[in-house]
Formats: structure tokens, C-alpha cells, sequence
């Protein structure tokens, strides 16, 4: 028995050795990579099945229990019995490509067992097609995986033989033959079969894996690559940054040479034969029009595809990737070899996901662009509503001083008109110069400062150091108007509002204080702690100015809100000092 | 031993052991420890459950019993199938819906109480220990008589193997091992019913006859009155096994190792299928043993009749087929025993250890530990156990796990589900009595109680092998008058229960 089991292991070794070097073959490669569909599966089939036949021919002849064969199985005699390999081509088979492609080999495998004969043909016949089938339905069964790990297999093998053995026993019953062959070969088979099967499925992982390995190292150097063309995208068109970009290809992708094109013309070259493909050259080749119109990937496989007038130029492919946006083909991005071979599966995976990639960041970019674009319009919106009471109680004002203070009417109606205009032109720009927003402010100012001159005295102080210092239009207007409404609205006298404007350190401090009643504690939590405040309190006009001066001048614009200990409150934020325009997507 | 039995024997234990480290990577939450995280399709547990439920005993035994008791031996067999109409019927989709882990979680979906759980935890702990003893005694028996190896070392490596599994693996690992043995057994019980057939040439007619020359019962072989003769004991006897296979919990725990409803039915019927294939497969190794092994030589070899399968599989296809047949054997052993051990884990640190030492209150890091830690304890004890058992009969044992599962759980399951005036009250007193009943009945009857070789030498007060009959009815007496003389205080939503229960919907009433 362990004679039997040494001779099988050297046969199944001679095989694994065939295998090995088939695996190697590209041709042969090729077939694991594809994908399934009848004609993949007949192929399979076939091949599996050619290699079951190759199986049973290196296994050995029995007769009485001895082995009687040196080299391979050619003849049979009727008294003779095959120990055939088979079964693990068959197995593998099913493994790999399901019940079907199993079941095909394991027919082939048996029709040619049939022709070589001997005792227990039939069962050897049966057992292959049987063995393929549940070889196959077993491997989906435990495991979703395209190869099953090799212990698995390990497993597995162990039972064709013994399938093979118990239906030896089930159609040659009382055979006194047929059991001493299964007491013999039978343990033989199991452990050299289950060892084939191991070290087959581990070979067949490794060469898939090889191929999984080369495409995540694709993608990941794509991924590289996109990421650092991240900041040329950013600013501006594809156009302005054609050299960064065709540069950090060639850097990064090792490639002959790379060249960036718009729809009509060549932005930038780098590389092999930059002396005579000169930027702002036409695009005339067929395939780089088929590209722009199809958006797909074109491959150049010879000279004549690339065009170049220069007889002498060393480049012989190229790769054509179309960039878009906004469903247009905007950019051509071309990868060119200087021989056709250098194009591997891996270069086209590699080009394809670089497309992709910048594609894809060009159109989050643009989407980007137009979400701040929508907010901006929003807040222009909401600046350019004014309060119809407002307009209402000063009409209303004016009518009433003209008899009184003709000359104090005119002035307000000039007010009026100043800060009717104002609103009107805040809509065109979302950061005006502070000397403007401080006009509005004062404008404002006497208007009310007419309104309730008996109730309260507005106090406007600023320092006159500050120059050329950008704030959101009408932002300190509303706080004001906050302090007026809600924080002196019980006060009927002594009512005393200040607005300050200070330097401190870099920034610009803008403080409006009044002596009211001032806020809740609740509303100051929220104020300074980012949530939004309750608007029916009033705080809408504070919550607006504080999300406008967020998201127009950053975090640090934030409003602060404080009681004094006596009595009123103070609302504060700070402005950078300069011409400092930040997030600003004016353009 | 020969090498052909060494090298099954270690394919199956290395095979078994690959399946528990690949689970052992999947197996590191609580609810894939416990339910293998629902992922299950129905008829991977449907393997599993007739995984459980196909001892050894159940292998080796019925054959015997058949080949030995002729009609009676394949009566034996029916029971065991028809349990599955009333766990389908009525209990597996609302023990699906109503709990998490545990039995206990059924119960205490509708009366959260640590009462309850306390008990519900005893019992299944009592049902899975006492299901596992005697099955670890015999495995280790039968090992010693299949693979020549001593009993002790038998039962250590059966007793080791299963605590790797449950400790590492937890439900995912039981639950594959189980689905493996499933699907050996059946393939290899097939082929040998093939080969019974095809030694008589396809022809049934020869190999009747020769079962009738292989008994010494004749013609009467296939007639009843064998084995089963008092028709009080038959009675007693399937009684608890179509109850109690309702009130096992390590068959109902499974029902939470999948994802819906529609699965449990699949795996319910899945296992109906695979067991009813399996007991009308026995039957023909069970005739193929009488008509090619006969009785005189059977009763010789061993008298319980465990040792007809594999002589059978011998004299069929030689070594080489014993061997496979012993391998079988020894997996099917491991795989049961898996499946009770994760059982009595699930009771102790789910119910007792994290519902009423804990309150609750552990992280799920903890409750894992605490998992495999009660694994371990339960594997070490058991083992221990069935060391110190070698030569006492425990098979007894047996009979009480259905009995205890039939009087005491089901009556308690069954109300919880569908008795709307069911109490709290009611379930303690229920499950008390019918634990009570069962344990001291079995006590008094003939196989503690008995003049020739019982532990306590003297007339049984009580008659009855099985006091099934006895018992059961007093589990469910027991649940009826403790909750009519104790109704619930407090007023329960019965009808929003109810329909959680049968389909897994939570009802949001209004003020709920």
C-alpha cells in the first residue's frame, strides 16, 4: 500500500510539473482571466477534460495487485485494471468553473476511460461526470470565493476517490476482485488525490492572485496620481495647468512621453520627442476624434495610428483618454510608448482609472463650484429684504417732520434714499469696503435716531485707522435693529445703543452694545455654541448675520454674545484687517 | 488499529478543526457566537438541525434495532420524525421571532422576570448536560469498539474536540461541522444502502428472503411485538419524543441562526426531509444487515446491536469501507455533542451569567468571554463526567432529556405563545412540576429502581420506563392551574404579542 501511494505521488508530481508550466504560458493564463459565458465554459470544458485524458494515461495498470506498468497507460487487457488520475483534473475542473464545466470534463474524461477498458470501466466511467457535478456544487456551496483555499481542497479531494471506491463495490457486487482492489488502492488514491487537488487549487490562486496584485498596483498609482492633480484641477481650467499636469504623468507613470491636449490643439508635451511635437499643434489623428466623440479610451497600436509628420519619431503607441465634464470631452490625455508590446493590461487599467479619476474630480469640482454659487445668491437674497414696517414708519416719520422740521425731513428723506440704495446694490457683491457698511449704518442710525429721539441715544464711534477693510454688506445694520427691537423694546427712556468699531491686534472688532434688557441666558448658550437660535425670539437677524460672516469670512468672524452685569448685553465679531478675501467665490 | 482507520480518523478531526479556525475568525461578536449572526440559509440549518438530532446512538442503534427487532426497531424510528411536525406546526417561526439567544428569551419576551429565566436556564442546562453524558459515554464505548482504542482516551479526544469547537468556533463553527456530518452521513448511508441492493442484485424479493433466514423471528420479523410490548410504555415512549423534541433547546436555538421566517420553515422542512431520508435508509441498512451479517453473529459482536452498520459496511466493501463508515460514525458523535455543548453555553452565560448575575450590564467584549469561559467549563465537566460514568449505564439519561423537555419546557413555550390568560405564575409553577415530575418518576421507576443491576436494588414503586405519560400531563396541569388560581396583575397586550410572535411585527400601539 505505501509502495502504491509513493508510485501515485510520482506520477500526480510529473503531472503537477505539466501544470506548473502550462500556468506559465500566457495563452493558457489567459483562460483563468475570463469571464464565464457558454463558449468560455465549453472551452473549459474541453481544456479540463483533454487534461483528465492526459491523467489517465499517466496513471498505472493492476493486475492482481501488482503494478505491471513502467511508463505511461497506452493498452489495457480486459483482465487488467486502470488506476486512473482523472479524477482530479475533474475535480479542479468543477472547482474552478462550476458544476457545468465540471460535469463536461468529467464526460469527456469518462468517454475516453470507456475506450481504454479493463475491470470496473463502468464505475470508472461513472465516477468522473458524477465527481465533476458535485465537485462544483460542493465548492459554491462552502465558499463564494473564485478558488477555494487549498485546504478546503484538501478536504474535498479526499471523496471522489472514495465515491469511486464505494461505486466500484455498488455495480461489481460479491466481487472478491473488486474489494481487494478497493482494500488496495483505496487509501492510496484518497491521500494522493486530496494532495493533487491541495497543491492544483494553491498553483491556480497564485496565478490569479499575480493578476490581482498587478491591477491593485494599477489602481493605486492611479489613485497616487489623481490625488496630487488634485490641486491644477482645483484652480482653474485643465487648460491653465496642461504642463503641471502632462509633467506629473510623466514623473509618475513612467511613460514614454505624455501630452495634454485641448478639443483642437496641443497644450503640453513631455517626454520622448518633444523636439518636434510642439504645443499648440492641431489634432488631425482619426482616433483622437474618435476619442473626443466617443469619450471612450482609444488605443494606438501603430505609427500610422499616431500620425507624427517626423518619419524619425521614436513613438509607436499611444494610449487616448478623454477627460469630461459636464458631458463634454474637454481634454485629451494621451500616454505614448515607444513600442507596442510596452501596452499591458496593466497600462490600460492604469490610463483608463486616471480618466476616470480626473473626470470624476473635475465634476465633483464643478458641483462644488455650483453649490457655492446657490448659497451666495441665497444670501444675497435674504440681504436685500428690508422690513416693510421699517420704510412704512419712516414715510411715515418724514410726513410728520416736514410740518414740524421741513429741513430735518429733507435730510432723513436723503437718509432714506442713501439707505434704500444701499439694499438695493447689496445684491451685486457678497464683501463691500467697511467704509460703505458704516455709511449704512449711519444712515440708518439717524433715521431711527429721528424715530425715537426721546427714547434713546444711538452713539456711533469708529477709529479712523481702519482702511480698506472688507465685511459682508448689511451685517452691523441688523444688530442694531436687533438691539432696538428686542433689547430696549420695554425701554421708554435713557435707551443708549453703541456701535463701536476698534483695531485690535489684526483684526477689526466690531462691538454693537446696548443697555436693554438683554438675552436669555439660554440664547447666549446657543449663539456661542453653534447651534441656531430660536428665531421666533428675534434672533433671526443675528442668526443671519452670523452664518453670513461664517461662511464668507470664516469660523473666526463668528458673533459673540455677552450681558453686562448690571444691565444690557454686547454683541461682538471681529473682521480681518486688510484685503483679506477668503471663500469667497466672487467670480 | 490499522492506518486506513488512522488516516480517516485524523482527515475528519483535521477537516473539523480547519472549519472551527475559519470560524474562529468570523466568531467575534456575541451574536455570531451564539447564532452564527442569522446567516444561515434555511437549508444549511436544516442540515444542521438533523445534524443534532442524528446521534450516533440514532445511527448505529437503529440499525441495530432493525436488524435485531425487525418492524419494532423501524416503529423506534418513526417517532423521531414525526417530532418535527409539531416543532414546524407550532413552535419553530415564534421561537425565531420572540428571542435573541436563548430559550429563556422566549419566555421572558412576555414575562421579563429572573425567575423565569433562572428556571428556563436550569432546564435547558439539565436537558443539554443530561443529553450530553451518556452521549460522550457511548461515543467513547463505541469508538473502543469501532477504532480499538481505550475508552478513556476515546472520551478525552471526543470531550477536547468538542469544547476547540464551541470555544473558538461558537455557533458558526457547531453549525458546520454539523452541516459537514450532515452531508457524509447521508451520502455514505446512501451508498451503502446502494451497495445492500446491488449485493441482492437490485432484487428486493432475494434480499426479503434472506432476512427471513437471517432472523430467528422468520416470517415475523416484519410484524410487530419485539421490542415494544407494553402498550402503556409505546404510548409513554413516543409521547415525550414527538413533545419532546418541541422543548429541546438545542434544536430550537438553531431556529435563531437564520435570517427570516421563511427560512426557519425551509430548514424545518429540510430537516424533516434529510431525517425521514435518513430513517427509510436505515431501515434498508438494518434488513441488509439482518440478511447479510444475521442475527447470531450480530448478538456475538455486540449485543446492544450498535456494531451492524459498520459489520455490514465490512462485509460489503472491506477495510477500506469500514473505515470510511467508523470515520462517519466518530463525526457524527463530535457534531452532536458540539451542538449540546453550545446549548448549555448559551443557557449559562447568556441567561444566568448576563441577564441575572450582570443585569444586563456587559459589554460585549465581556459577555463573549464569559461565553467561551462557560464553553470551556461545560466541555471540561462533561468530559470529566463521562470518565467517571465508564461503566455505569447512563443511556437512561437519554429518554429523561425528552421527558424533562416535553413536561417541562414545552407546556411553558407552547401558552406562552397561545394562551392569552397565561400567567407568570402559571409558567414557574408549570415548568417546576414538570421538571419535579419528570426527575422523580425516573427516580422511583425501573431504571434507577431495580431488583437485578439499579442503583437503588429494590421493586420500582413507579412501573414505567418512560413516565412520559405520567409526567408531561402533569407539566401541563401544572402550567393551567398555577395561572388560573394566580392569574397576571398587571394587563398584557396579548394580542400585540401574539403578532410579534407568528410574524415577527412589533405593533406600536398609541400610549405604548
Amino acid at each position: 500500500m505505501k509502495d502504491l501511494t509513493i508510485i501515485l505521488l510520482e506520477r500526480i508530481g510529473l503531472l503537477l510539473v505539466i501544470a506548473f508550466v502550462l500556468t506559465r504560458v500566457p495563452n493558457f493564463r489567459s483562460l483563468l482571466y475570463r469571464e464565464y459565458d457558454t463558449k468560455m465554459t465549453i472551452i473549459h470544458a474541453c481544456v479540463f477534460g483533454v487534461f483528465a485524458i492526459a491523467s489517465s494515461h499517466f496513471g498505472i495498470v493492476l493486475s492482481n495487485g501488482e503494478v505491471i506498468n513502467k511508463g505511461l497507460v497506452w493498452i489495457v487487457e480486459p483482465d487488467h485494471m486502470v488506476v486512473s488520475l482523472s479524477l482530479i483534473a475533474i475535480v479542479i475542473a468543477g472547482l474552478l468553473g462550476g458544476p457545468i464545466v465540471g460535469l463536461g470534463a468529467g464526460i469527456i474524461a469518462a468517454v475516453h476511460l470507456v475506450f481504454l477498458g479493463g475491470i470496473g470501466w463502468f464505475a470508472n466511467m461513472l465516477v468522473n461526470p458524477l465527481t465533476g457535478l458535485l465537485a462544483g456544487l460542493t465548492g459554491r456551496f462552502f465558499s463564494k470565493a473564485r478558488v477555494i483555499s487549498p485546504i478546503q481542497a484538501l478536504f474535498i479531494g479526499v471523496f471522489p476517490p472514495i465515491l469511486q471506491m464505494q461505486l466500484l463495490i455498488v455495480l461489481y457486487p460479491q466481487n472478491e476482485n473488486v474489494i481487494q482492489f478497493v482494500n488496495l488502492t483505496g487509501l492510496p488514491l484518497v491521500l494522493s488525490n486530496s494532495i493533487a487537488i491541495a497543491v492544483f487549487t494553491a498553483m491556480i490562486g497564485i496565478v490569479l492572485n499575480e493578476q490581482e496584485n498587478e491591477a491593485a498596483l494599477a489602481t493605486k498609482q492611479a489613485l497616487t496620481i489623481a490625488e496630487e492633480a488634485l490641486p491644477f484641477l482645483k484652480s482653474g481650467s485643465l487648460s491653465d495647468h496642461a504642463d503641471g499636469i502632462a509633467n506629473l504623468l510623466y514623473e509618475r507613470s513612467g511613460v514614454a512621453a505624455i501630452s495634454v491636449t485641448s478639443q483642437d490643439e496641443v497644450l503640453a508635451f513631455k517626454g520622448i520627442g518633444d523636439d518636434h511635437h510642439q504645443i499648440g499643434h492641431k489634432i488631425i489623428t482619426p482616433l483622437s476624434k474618435e476619442a473626443l466623440e466617443t469619450k471612450e479610451i482609444q488605443i494606438a497600436y501603430s505609427k500610422t495610428d499616431i500620425a507624427c509628420q517626423n518619419p524619425e519619431c521614436p513613438l509607436e503607441a499611444a494610449i487616448i483618454i478623454p477627460i469630461t465634464e459636464a458631458n463634454d470631452t474637454i481634454s485629451l490625455i494621451k500616454f505614448y510608448f515607444r513600442k507596442t508590446q510596452h501596452i499591458r493590461p496593466v497600462e490600460k487599467v492604469l490610463a483608463q482609472g486616471i480618466g476616470d479619476l480626473i473626470s470624476n474630480q473635475l465634476k465633483a469640482i464643478a458641483s462644488e463650484n455650483l453649490k457655492a454659487n446657490i448659497r451666495d445668491a441665497e444670501l444675497r437674497n435674504l440681504q436685500a429684504q428690508i422690513n416693510p414696517h421699517f420704510l412704512f414708519n419712516t414715510l411715515h416719520l418724514i410726513a410728520t417732520l416736514f410740518r414740524v422740521d421741513p429741513k430735518r425731513a429733507r435730510h432723513i428723506t436723503i437718509q432714506l434714499a442713501n439707505f434704500m440704495r444701499f439694499n438695493l446694490g447689496i445684491a451685486s457683491e457678497s464683501l463691500i469696503l467697511l467704509e460703505r457698511e458704516c455709511e449704512h449704518v449711519k444712515a440708518y442710525i439717524e433715521i431711527i435716531q429721528a424715530r425715537f429721539s426721546n427714547r434713546l441715544q444711538i452713539n456711533f464711534e469708529q477709529e479712523r485707522t481702519v482702511s480698506n477693510v472688507l465685511i459682508p454688506p448689511s451685517t452691523i445694520q441688523p444688530l442694531v435693529e436687533n438691539s432696538i427691537q428686542h433689547g430696549l423694546k420695554s425701554v421708554t427712556t435713557n435707551g443708549k445703543i453703541d456701535v463701536l468699531i476698534k483695531k485690535q491686534e489684526d483684526r477689526i472688532m466690531v462691538i454693537v452694545q446696548d443697555n436693554g434688557v438683554g438675552f436669555d441666558e439660554k440664547e447666549i448658550e446657543n449663539i456661542n455654541h453653534k447651534r441656531k437660535t430660536n428665531k421666533d425670539n428675534g434672533g433671526i437677524g443675528l442668526y443671519n448675520v452670523n452664518q453670513r460672516l461664517i461662511s464668507l469670512l470664516g469660523e473666526e468672524s463668528r458673533v459673540y454674545v455677552e450681558n453686562f452685569p448690571s444691565r444690557g448685553s454686547k454683541v461682538y465679531f471681529t473682521i480681518p484687517n486688510g484685503a483679506v478675501r477668503r471663500n469667497t467665490n466672487a467670480n | 488499529m490499522n492506518f486506513t482507520y488512522f488516516l480517516f480518523f485524523v482527515c475528519i478531526v483535521v477537516c473539523t478543526l480547519i472549519i472551527t479556525y475559519w470560524a474562529a475568525r468570523r466568531s467575534k461578536t456575541t451574536i455570531q457566537f451564539y447564532t452564527a449572526a442569522g446567516r444561515l440559509t434555511g437549508i444549511q440549518n436544516g442540515m444542521a438541525i438533523a445534524g443534532d438530532y442524528i446521534s450516533a446512538a440514532s445511527f448505529l442503534g437503529i440499525v441495530g434495532a432493525i436488524a435485531l427487532n425487525g418492524y419494532d426497531g423501524f416503529l423506534y424510528s418513526l417517532g423521531f420524525l414525526v417530532s418535527y411536525l409539531v416543532v414546524l406546526l407550532f413552535v419553530a417561526e415564534p421561537v425565531h421571532h420572540l428571542g435573541k439567544y436563548s430559550l429563556g428569551d422566549v419566555i421572558c419576551a412576555r414575562f421579563p422576570s429572573n425567575q423565569i429565566r433562572w428556571i428556563m436556564a436550569i432546564g435547558s442546562f439539565i436537558i443539554s448536560i443530561f443529553y450530553m453524558i451518556p452521549q460522550l459515554v457511548a461515543s467513547g464505548l463505541l469508538l473502543r469498539l469501532l477504532l480499538n482504542i481505550d475508552y478513556s482516551t476515546s472520551v478525552l479526544v471526543i470531550g477536547s474536540l468538542m469544547t476547540v469547537y464551541v470555544v473558538f468556533g461558537g455557533m458558526i463553527a457547531t453549525s458546520w461541522v454539523q452541516i459537514v456530518k450532515t452531508i457524509l452521513l447521508m451520502s455514505s448511508t446512501f451508498l451503502l444502502s446502494l451497495i445492500v441492493f446491488s449485493y441482492y442484485n437490485w432484487d428486493v424479493y432475494t434480499l426479503i428472503d434472506k432476512v427471513k433466514m437471517g432472523t430467528p423471528f422468520g416470517d415475523q420479523f416484519f410484524m410487530p411485538g419485539h421490542l415494544l410490548t407494553n402498550p402503556y410504555e409505546v404510548f409513554s415512549l413516543y409521547i415525550a419524543l414527538i413533545l419532546g423534541t418541541a422543548g429541546l433547546p438545542h434544536i430550537l436555538i438553531r431556529f435563531y441562526t437564520v435570517r427570516n421566517a421563511a427560512e426557519v420553515r425551509k430548514s424545518v422542512l429540510t430537516a424533516s426531509w434529510i431525517i425521514g431520508l435518513f430513517y427509510l435508509m436505515t431501515l434498508v441498512l438494518g434488513l441488509g444487515t439482518a440478511a447479510v451479517i444475521g442475527y447470531d453473529y450480530l448478538i456475538v459482536a455486540d449485543s446492544t446491536g450498535n456494531l451492524a452498520a459498520p459489520l455490514l459496511a465490512k462485509a460489503l466493501g472491506g477495510d477500506f469501507l469500514l473505515a470510511f463508515i467508523s470515520a462517519i460514525a466518530f463525526t457524527t458523535v463530535v457534531a452532536v455533542v458540539a451542538g449540546l455543548v453550545i446549548s448549555a453555553t448559551t443557557a449559562f452565560s447568556h441567561d444566568i451569567y448576563h441577564h441575572i448575575i450582570k443585569k444586563g450590564n456587559t459589554t460585549e467584549k465581556e459577555q463573549l468571554r464569559a461565553a467561551q469561559w462557560s464553553a470551556f467549563a461545560i466541555g471540561l465537566i462533561s468530559t470529566l463526567f463521562a470518565l467517571g460514568l465508564k461503566n455505569i449505564n447512563v443511556t437512561f439519561l437519554v429518554s429523561l432529556t425528552f421527558i424533562v423537555a416535553a413536561s417541562s419546557n414545552l407546556p411553558v413555550i407552547l401558552f406562552t405563545i397561545y394562551w392569552k390568560r397565561f400567567s407568570k405564575t402559571g409558567a414557574l409553577i408549570g415548568m417546576i412540576s414538570g421538571l419535579v415530575a419528570s426527575l422523580s418518576l425516573l427516580m422511583l421507576g425501573p431504571h434507577i429502581m431495580n431488583v437485578e443491576n439499579g442503583w437503588i436494588l429494590r421493586e420500582p414503586i413507579f412501573n414505567l420506563y418512560n413516565p412520559g405519560i405520567i409526567a408531561i400531563p402533569i407539566g401541563f396541569l401544572g402550567a393551567i392551574l398555577g395561572s388560573l388560581f394566580f392569574p397576571s396583575k398587571e394587563e398584557i397586550d396579548f394580542e400585540r404579542f401574539y403578532l410579534k410572535a407568528q410574524t415577527g411585527i412589533t405593533l406600536r400601539r398609541e400610549g405604548k
